[in-house]
């Protein structure tokens, strides 16, 4: 078999390089990576970034491209059938599965990140967010509203909001996927990577312009300070290597896929290095611009680690429309935010996508209207899960198997297929062919053989040992939390005071969570304790009416509850401004505290994935024996 | 905002605009 000449390719090698690098910038840039330098040893953070960049980020690019061009000129745009051509083994194929089977889990729930987006971009522009006297918009509520975490329903009754967004999204990827590479993909990103850029400048200088709290140079400064006594750290190293792992978009079969529709004499080895290059720019140069200066300009330069440390969907969802809801235009700088926040999730959606979509075309041949109805159908069917069991923690389980032990593993496998099973020398001959840059032949050979793997192998493992061991992932637990049952009647929040040393109180706290946990587990089910409470400004705690439902049906006596809510420190407070810390006042509140029993909507997550597998082996042993039939059938004739 | 953090951010800067102008005169450059 020889090249097919049937399959799209791509435009223009402009169009190639923005769709590419769309596919890198994710939400990842803007709102992971200064996150983690900052929480990482600032600047000395960019020291293991840049080594990492260099050992396994730029090498896995070059493999991959390589990957995906050697099999697109053999008809193949997903790895079952690029593994395939590498390695001569009935095994190879069923391997491959891994790269239709890891990004279409990954679109699963990005895309209903992406949702979000859109959704917040909606909301910004109707300024549906922003406080008015007699309504107060708590963000954190708002948000665990929107996505169904929170029992009460002040702002969104429901998760039809999010539902209607998330069907916006399908929708869109769907259109775009349908019109194809040329028409579809690089027109996007012919569209959305300068409307990226613009709208990071728009943004970087709305934030350099601001006054507030703080400035923006202490944002800068939180950033780049660098702490060089925390390069010793492992995690530092960890966190560098899995920061360079997931901005360039290794290991989701998307680079592969997209290199397949080059020419096969076309270059690769400067498109790939340049797709790493804008990435790196918008990341290190827009990245750090943004969140976090914006959060010392509001906050103050004293709260930009509480902000940074939050994580990262809560400083873009939650302290980013509350920065911007204080100043100016809010409507239009949060619509400006969000879309570009969209727009960076989108042009990687449609890239991860299309791996499976590349799959049913090139291997089960259908045509691209058919193609799109199968992804969209297993789209509708694995989100749902994603969106009703949000608060069960459905997504950050497929996460954590797809967006993080998976993709690891499979640039892991496909390194060592790349430079032990198809060889190096040969590999690097075919990244050289038409290539605009020269590649030095030694250092790539050892690097890909020797290097890249060690890396991988060390990355797999110590996420392994830091989830598994240390966090213990693999156990489903119950989840527990406390919320204000009427939040927009209070100005206020439920807060946590600084516990003075009541040690008493602090262990029973942390034993009543545990016995909580413990009666979700053995009834099976769901808690809830409702009650109305009096916190004093004092300090002081009183439950005045009680009631439990579910599996905390028994958890009824006031004093428990009582002691929980002083162990842990709980009060009631108001904040003069939303920078300031909240004073704790006198006030009669009605809180909810819920226990959610995770463990069937784990496993049903875990199933899901296994699922999906199973079915594209399906396919896969369809596929070829479909194939095999058809190359009998044109030897006979 | 410190010595340290100019340094390390002006030095991080110039890294990937350095690449990028490497990989855009390369871009550029008509092919022999």
């Amino acid at each position: 078999m020889g090249e097919t000449g049937t399959r799209e390719v791509w435009g223009t090698r402009l169009g190639l390089i923005l769709a590419a690098s769309g596919n890198a910038i994710g939400i990842g840039n803007l709102l992971r990576f200064p996150g983690q330098a900052a929480t990482n040893g600032g600047g000395a953070f960019m020291i293991p970034y840049i080594v990492c960049l260099f050992i396994f980020g730029i090498p896995m690019m070059w493999v991959a491209w390589t990957i995906g061009r050697h099999g697109g000129r053999y008809g193949h745009g997903s790895l079952p059938g690029m593994f395939d051509r590498m390695w001569r083994s009935p095994l190879a194929k069923y391997v491959g599965v891994l790269g239709v089977v890891l990004p279409l889990v990954f679109v699963l729930y990005y895309t209903y990140i992406e949702a979000w987006c859109l959704g917040y971009a909606w909301f910004s522009f109707t300024g549906d967010y922003l406080n008015t006297p007699g309504h107060t918009v708590h963000l954190t509520t708002y948000y665990s509203e929107f996505l169904g975490e929170a029992p009460t329903g002040t702002y969104f009754p429901g998760l039809t909001a999010a539902m209607i967004f998330m069907g916006i999204t399908l929708v869109l990827n769907l259109v775009v996927l349908y019109r194809g590479v040329v028409k579809g993909i690089e027109l996007l990103a012919k569209v959305a990577i300068p409307l990226l850029f613009l709208f990071c400048i728009l943004m970087a200088v709305r934030v350099f312009t601001l006054s507030g709290e703080g400035t923006a140079l202490e944002g800068l400064n939180f950033i780049w300070k660098p702490d060089f006594s925390r390069l010793g750290e492992f995690g530092v190293w960890l966190a560098a290597a899995g920061q360079i792992f997931f901005t360039l978009s290794i290991g989701f079969g998307s680079l592969e896929c997209y290199a397949s529709y080059v020419r096969k004499d076309d270059d690769i080895a400067l498109t790939g290095l340049t797709t790493a290059a804008t990435n790196e720019f918008v990341e290190v140069i827009f990245g750090a611009m943004i969140a976090i200066p914006a959060a010392a300009v509001f906050y103050g330069a004293s709260q930009i680690e509480r902000v940074a440390s939050a994580g990262t969907y809560s400083i873009g969802m939650i302290s980013m429309p509350e920065i911007l809801r204080s100043f100016p235009s809010p409507e239009f700088f949060g619509s400006i935010w969000f879309l570009l926040l969209f727009f960076a999730a989108f042009t990687s959606s449609v890239a991860v996508s299309q791996p499976v979509m590349a799959f049913f075309q090139d291997e089960l041949t259908a045509s691209r209207g058919k193609a799109t109805v199968w992804l969209g159908l297993l789209w509708a069917l694995g989100v749902l899960p994603v969106i009703l069991f949000y608060k069960y923690g459905v997504l950050d389980e497929l996460d954590f198997w797809a967006g993080t032990v998976g993709l690891v593993f499979m640039a892991l496998v496909e390194v060592i297929l790349f430079a032990w099973v198809f060889r190096a020398a040969r590999g690097w001959q075919e990244l050289n062919r038409g290539a605009m840059i020269r590649v030095a032949p030694g250092p790539f050979k050892f690097v890909v053989t020797f290097i890249t793997p060690v890396a991988l192998a060390f990355i797999l493992g110590g996420w392994i040992y830091v989830d598994v061991v240390e966090k213990k992932k693999l156990t489903p637990k119950p989840k527990l939390a406390i919320w204000l049952a009427d939040p927009a009647q209070h100005v206020g929040t439920l807060g946590n005071a600084e516990v003075a040393g009541d040690d008493a109180n602090t262990s029973f706290a942390k034993d009543f969570e545990r016995s909580l946990k413990e009666q979700a587990t053995e009834a099976k089910a769901d808690g809830l304790i409702e009650a109305l409470v009096r916190f004093g400004a004092d300090g002081a705690v009183e439950v005045t009416n009680i009631h439990a439902s579910g599996s905390l049906a028994s958890e009824t006596n006031p004093d428990r509850l009582e002691r929980y809510l002083r162990g842990r420190g709980y009060q009631y407070m108001e904040k003069a401004s939303s920078r300031e810390h909240g004073i704790a006042m006198d006030r009669e509140v009605a809180i909810i505290v819920t226990v959610l029993y995770t463990a069937p909507y784990i496993w049903m997550a875990r199933g899901m994935i296994l699922a999906f597998g199973l079915l594209f082996l399906f396919l896969i042993k369809v596929a070829w024996k479909r194939r095999g039939r058809g190359l009998t059938a044109e030897a006979a004739a | 905002m410190s010595g340290a953090a100019w340094v390390f951010m002006a030095v991080s800067w110039a890294f990937v605009i350095g690449l990028n102008i490497f990989c855009l005169s390369r871009f550029f450059r008509k092919r022999k």
